[in-house]
């Protein structure tokens, strides 16, 4: 059998079963985890066909949509504490997904390039690898700082309640 | 090939619906509009590989994805205005219209 089919089964497989869990869970947290990965899931499946770019800006756009939900959750849901066993799982999940991440960008199909009269035949070799850990690495830090600005917002309205 | 992937891609779409049709949380139904974008996504991203020029529709899966993010951030103000006006975060509440 064809290996793009069967990672394309497998990819396909794992987005639908971690979409479904992020549907049919009852905790925030759990939900915004099945949903990250059903997403890092798309961004894998995206990649095996060549649209390695297009895949990293969904993921982007989509790990937003993750951090606004997390701004959501601190604002109307359920409160979520940060205990140390969880903090530690957390630490060795984010080093996983990012070095998972990592090896995705660095081992993507070859993507040739032709716009009109210009072509780009060392796409792959010169501009993907660097560019590709660039948007990894802008990823996590709008991440961060959506957080941090999120803890932010949380301090001052504590600062403004004291006052 | 084509199939399978349409097929994911329509099931994700169908996960989404079932969610918006089923969840009376407002979180749960913004999740479940966000993951029917998803599927659109996916779709127009995979007919991009049998069209005669493949960046016409990857143009317009950046379009919807940043679309996708602009309703998810009304949907969160929503949300947050639901939430002081009812208390609550059940659809359910929202049974009247005013004005």
């Amino acid at each position: 059998m064809d290996s793009l089919l069967v990672a394309s089964c497998i990819l396909g497989g794992g987005i639908i079963v971690f979409l479904l869990l992020s549907v049919a869970t009852r905790r925030l947290c759990r939900m915004l985890i099945y949903f990250t990965i059903a997403n890092l899931f798309l961004f894998g499946l995206l990649a095996a066909y060549g649209m390695g770019i297009i895949a990293s800006i969904v993921l982007l756009v989509n790990l937003g949509v993750v951090a606004v939900f997390i701004f959501l959750a601190m604002n109307v849901g359920e409160v979520m504490e940060a205990e140390g066993r969880r903090a530690l799982g957390g630490i060795i999940m984010f080093i996983i997904l990012v070095g998972i991440l990592t090896m995705i960008l660095l081992r993507i199909p070859t993507i040739g390039i032709s716009i009109g009269q210009y072509s780009f035949s060392e796409f792959q070799q010169l501009v993907w690898p660097v560019y590709g850990l660039m948007m990894l690495v802008i990823a996590i830090i709008s991440c961060v700082v959506l957080v941090a600005s999120v803890f932010t917002f949380r301090l001052s309205e504590e600062v403004k309640k004291r006052c | 090939m084509l199939v399978l992937l349409l097929g994911i891609s329509l099931t994700v779409v169908g996960i989404g619906l079932l969610g918006l049709m089923t969840q009376r949380n407002l979180i749960k139904i913004l999740l479940s509009i966000e993951i029917m974008f998803i599927g659109v996504m996916m779709a127009v991203a995979f007919l991009a590989l049998v069209a005669s020029s493949p960046i016409l529709p990857q143009f317009v899966v950046i379009i919807i994805a940043f679309i996708a993010a602009l309703e998810e951030a009304v949907g969160v103000f929503l949300v947050c205005m639901v939430k002081n006006i009812t208390g609550k975060i059940d659809a359910e509440t929202l049974s009247e219209l005013r004005g």
